[in-house]
């Protein structure tokens, strides 16, 4: 089992009232899965991709990883679990503006503290992978949106993690674009990496082997 | 890693050039201005750092105690302090007695020049370390008539080099003496207070003065023993003048040479400040502009540190340690400050020269010098921590979600501080600007004060050995000039009155009255008319009493002082002077610094004795009459002309004053403008921040009026909560300055309302700039999506 939620709540204070964000979470995921996240704005599903990428806390319940019990983790040990194991694709891209595309993938290789040869290599492997070795040298702003997108998986592969956590990655791509990235996702995904993945659209969750409805912080089924 | 952060960092300079400009332009000037300020510091407090034994070289003062119980303390002592200190203190190794200096004309063969010569005991070139070039500084003083020069002057009189063994000639006393010349020192350093161009014996000066404990014509310095407690040694000497000297009045006391040029103002025997408070002033100015240019840094780095969000957001994504990120943007804020001091630095290179003028220094930024270096690295320590440490670390703890979707703007602690910083900012500005204004007054005030007489077109010029004797012919040659109104004299000199006297009795003096003291002032017939000095009681001298070179007048203190009703007709006598009668006061006038009391005075006219010529000149004939003074001099006289101006040399008595007003001036100016910057940088930041807002009012209907009111608002109050913090702390430290004056400005609240209009008035023009920019923009632009 690659990750377990057991009765998460997450919730914030306003006017003196709990509103929740996350409502009774009880979710496992195995190693290999394709899991769409879906619901209307507001359900809930960033916050949960967020939780499970140990970018945000949550209020009551346990989070296993790897049979890590993440929510008695110390933050430098939680940093060092998801460096390890998980990568991120965003909806904005999120590349830094001011580096390059070859160094933009090198980011979390230096964050990992490789060596510069083998960084080198990683990096060369991951151009090639994607056929973006002609635009190592550019900027993200020089790049189309699909092409930016690119970049972002390739970002999140680099470090060979085990789960992909995508939070509507298609989301400011035009339909051709999209379909790219999704195929890229499956062809990832029977390769043996585990995705999850949080979309709008139902073609796209439709990649998914399993789809996880959200309503106002619930899981549907 | 590291290549990144610098990668990183200067293309975010390169992407925000306006950013960058307005922080680089700010923190080199902050850094430029301590930078200046440092130096001219370590200039002050390096005065007579040299001499090896300088730890223990302390100067003798003496403190003269009046009955009223004021002491008076300055360096002049007796002929025999010297030898009773040797006798009575074992802890004395050494004394060293030394003249003050006198120009007096020196000759060799056909060369004759003015040459600023002491005399000194024999240990002098022993216990100071002036190294000699040639000779042997055990010995050279021993002879009476040995004389040791400059390196300078020896070049001037034997250009072959060869000055040992040479006779040279000296006037001294109106009478010429051959000296021998047997040692040479070597130039002396700038920082030292002692300078000379010539030593002569002690003894050479004696035969003009006397060894009473009364005259105090000499300096004496002693060397302590190794490790010997100043202020037990103080103690001990302090009550010799009246044990050994018998003179109950005066007392002893030390002080390290190092201290004298800092520490010359005493009170009651006790140095109390002087040249350390303008050490002080500025190091505080220097701090606070420091201060200025690193908050400045810190608002606009943490302002625009959102717009980093993202980038920061990713990272801890990617798996950034919070020390990696640390690292990073404290990486930033090295690089920025590295370049601002480098511009700070030839800012400094290209400024000295000017700063010299005004500083009357001759700094140098000299890159070969470790103690530049000590300065600088220090203030750029002191920058990239006052601005590196806080921005760093609170890039760093953005929350990665909330970074990543730039909702940082709403983070109330930041802005607080922010604001904070600002408000700190200008409570230092309006402090300065009120400062600089107040002292600028306060000079005013003196340049312009009715001095209680007419300094205008008034050149006063020495008579010399040569033409002394001549005086009365030369006063005719002089009066029957064409430029020249009338000429008359005087035996003392208005600008240095130099001390006073007790020895006055007069009719009607009480026999146990206390001690009074009075400056005696020499003159001759029509100088009181010239000057247009006021007669209030009795009459003035006058040709026609032929017994007026005997009698007195005195000024208005004086009356007061000596408690008489009816002064007229009262006889005075002092210094041997029989059957002089008080003919008149005059009202009480000022040469000597507005920063002392009107002494009491009492003037004698003496004819005989004067040897100062005042010449009134008609206007716009001044320099045809100095021409014609040159030639009536050189007709007399083979000696080197020289004249001076009444009113500039009152004025030079204010050159401390009117250094620092100039100096804070500059310095105000250039913290007001560093500031500016930083509320440019913040507006500009804000305006950006709030551009969809402005938008959206405009669309609702907003007018640019009250758009601009909206933005500036709060910049304003701000400004003027600083405004408000400041007065009362500029009130009570100029309060505190002004006291340094006997006759001064009273402080008024018009001058903190100016000050704080001025700077109001500066920040809204500065802030005006972006509000106008964003409040005229097109809405429609701004509000294009992406």
């Amino acid at each position: 089992m690659l990750l377990q939620l057991h009765n998460i709540f997450k919730w914030v204070q306003q006017g003196g009232q709990r509103v929740f964000l996350l409502k009774d979470i009880n979710l496992q995921v195995e190693e290999g899965e394709f899991i769409s996240i879906m619901g209307p704005s507001g359900s809930g599903k960033s916050t949960l991709l967020n939780v499970i990428g140990m970018l945000d806390g949550f209020d009551e319940g346990e989070y296993n990883f790897f049979d890590e019990p993440v929510h008695r983790l110390k933050e430098k040990h939680r940093t060092n679990l998801y460096k390890q194991y998980i990568g991120f694709v965003f909806q904005a891209y999120h590349l830094i503006d001011e580096l390059t595309v070859y160094e933009n993938l090198e980011m979390p290789l230096l964050y990992k503290k490789l060596k510069s040869s083998e960084r080198k290599a990683m990096v060369a492997d991951m151009l090639d992978r994607f056929n973006i070795v002609g635009k190592k040298d550019l900027f993200p702003s020089q790049l189309s949106g699909g092409q930016q997108q690119l970049v972002g998986v390739a970002r999140a592969l680099i470090s060979k993690p085990k789960l992909i956590l995508a939070d509507e990655p298609t989301g400011n791509l035009n339909s051709q674009q999209g379909i790219e990235i999704m195929e890229l996702f499956k062809e990832l995904n029977e390769e043996g990496v585990t995705i999850i993945q949080v979309t709008h659209s139902e073609n796209n969750a439709k990649y998914g082997k399993r789809i996880i409805k959200l309503l106002d912080g619930r899981k549907l089924n | 890693m590291l290549k990144n952060h610098f990668k990183i960092a200067f293309r975010n300079l390169l992407k925000r050039k306006g950013y960058a400009t307005i922080n680089i332009v700010g923190l080199s000037l902050g850094l430029w201005c301590t930078l200046m300020i440092g130096l001219w510091i370590a200039d002050e407090l390096d005065k007579d750092g040299f001499h090896t034994n300088g730890d223990r070289i302390c100067q003798v003062m003496s403190t003269f105690v009046s009955e009223d119980g004021i002491g008076d303390s300055w360096n002049g002592t007796g002929y025999p302090v010297g030898e009773a200190l040797l006798d009575n203190v074992p802890e004395i190794e050494k004394v060293v007695r030394t003249t003050g200096q006198r120009d007096v004309v020196t000759s060799f063969g056909e060369k004759t020049i003015n040459t600023k010569v002491i005399g000194a005991d024999g240990g002098f070139f022993e216990l100071f370390s002036f190294p000699l070039k040639e000779g042997d500084g055990k010995k050279c003083l021993n002879d009476l008539k040995s004389i040791v020069l400059s390196e300078e002057k020896a070049q001037l009189f034997f250009p072959d080099g060869n000055a040992l063994g040479k006779t040279i000639n000296l006037i001294l006393d109106e009478t010429e003496e051959p000296f021998l010349v047997t040692a040479v020192f070597e130039s002396l350093p700038d920082n030292s207070t002692l300078q000379f161009e010539a030593v002569v014996p002690l003894d050479t000066f004696l035969p003009m003065n006397n060894k009473s404990w009364g005259n105090t014509w000499l300096q004496t310095y002693i060397l302590n023993e190794k490790n010997a407690d100043l202020t037990e040694l103080s103690k001990k000497i302090n009550d010799i003048p009246n044990t050994i000297g018998g003179d109950a009045n005066r007392t002893l006391s030390l002080q390290l040479l190092k201290d004298r040029y800092l520490y010359s103002k005493f009170e009651n025997g006790t140095p109390i400040g002087g040249r350390i408070d303008n050490v002080i002033l500025f190091g505080i100015i220097a701090v606070f502009t420091l201060l200025i240019a690193c908050f400045n840094f810190v608002n606009l780095t943490t302002a625009w540190a959102i717009k980093r969000s993202k980038e920061v957001g990713i990272k801890k994504v990617l798996g950034a340690g919070k020390l990696s990120l640390l690292t990073q943007f404290f990486v930033e804020s090295i690089v920025l400050v590295f370049i601002s001091v480098l511009v700070a630095v030839v800012l400094s290179y290209i400024s000295m020269p000017f700063f010299n003028v005004i500083t009357e220094k001759s700094l140098a930024l000299d890159l070969t010098e470790p103690r530049f270096y000590g300065i600088l690295s220090t203030i750029a320590l002191a920058a990239i921590l006052l601005s590196g440490i806080y921005p760093a670390y609170s890039m760093a703890s953005f929350r990665s979600t909330n970074a990543l979707h730039e909702k940082l703007q709403g983070n109330g602690a930041e802005s607080a501080l922010r604001k904070g910083l600002v408000v700190f900012q200008f409570i230092l500005c309006m402090a300065l600007i009120s400062g600089t204004l107040v002292v600028y007054l306060q000079l005013d005030f003196i340049q312009n004060k009715n001095l209680g007489l007419n300094k205008e077109n008034i050149i006063f010029m020495p008579l010399d050995g040569q033409t002394i004797s001549q005086s009365k012919t030369i006063k005719d040659e002089l009066a029957n000039f064409a430029g020249i109104k009338n000429v008359s004299a005087a035996g003392t000199n208005f600008i240095d009155m130099g001390g006073s006297t007790q020895d006055p009795t007069w009719e009607g003096r009480p026999t146990n009255d206390a001690i009074k003291s009075f400056s005696i002032i020499t003159l001759d017939f029509e100088l009181l008319e010239m000057l247009n000095i006021q007669v209030v009681e009795g009459r003035s001298f006058s040709k026609t009493f032929a017994t007026d070179t005997l009698n007195y007048m005195i000024n208005e203190a004086a009356l007061k002082l000596m408690n008489l009703d009816d002064p007229i007709g009262k006889s005075m006598q002092f210094w041997g002077d029989e059957g002089g009668k008080i003919v008149g006061v005059v009202k009480d006038f000022h040469f000597n610094s507005l920063h002392n009391q009107i002494a009491p005075m009492i003037l004698r006219c003496r004819p005989n004795e004067t040897w100062l010529l005042y010449i009134k000149t008609t206007v716009g004939s001044t320099q045809d009459a100095i021409a014609h003074m040159q030639k009536t001099h050189e007709k007399f006289s083979d000696l080197p002309f020289s004249y001076h101006f009444l009113d500039q040399a009152i004025e030079n008595g204010y050159r401390e004053e009117q250094k620092i007003q100039q100096l804070s001036t500059i310095f105000t100016s250039l913290a007001i403008i560093i500031s500016c910057l930083g509320l440019f940088g913040l507006a500009m930041f804000t305006a950006n921040q709030r551009i969809k807002e402005i938008a959206v009012r405009k669309i609702l209907g907003a007018n640019i009026v009250g758009l601009f009111k909206l933005l500036s608002k709060d910049f304003i109050k701000l400004v003027g909560l600083a405004l408000l913090i400041a007065v009362p702390i500029s009130w009570y430290v100029m309060q505190h300055w002004i006291q340094n004056f006997a006759f001064h400005i009273t402080i008024q609240w018009w001058m903190f309302l100016s000050a704080g209009v001025l700077l109001l008035a500066i920040a809204l023009v500065t802030v005006s700039y972006q509000t106008l920019k964003v409040a005229t923009t097109n809405p429609s632009k701004s509000l294009r999506t992406e």
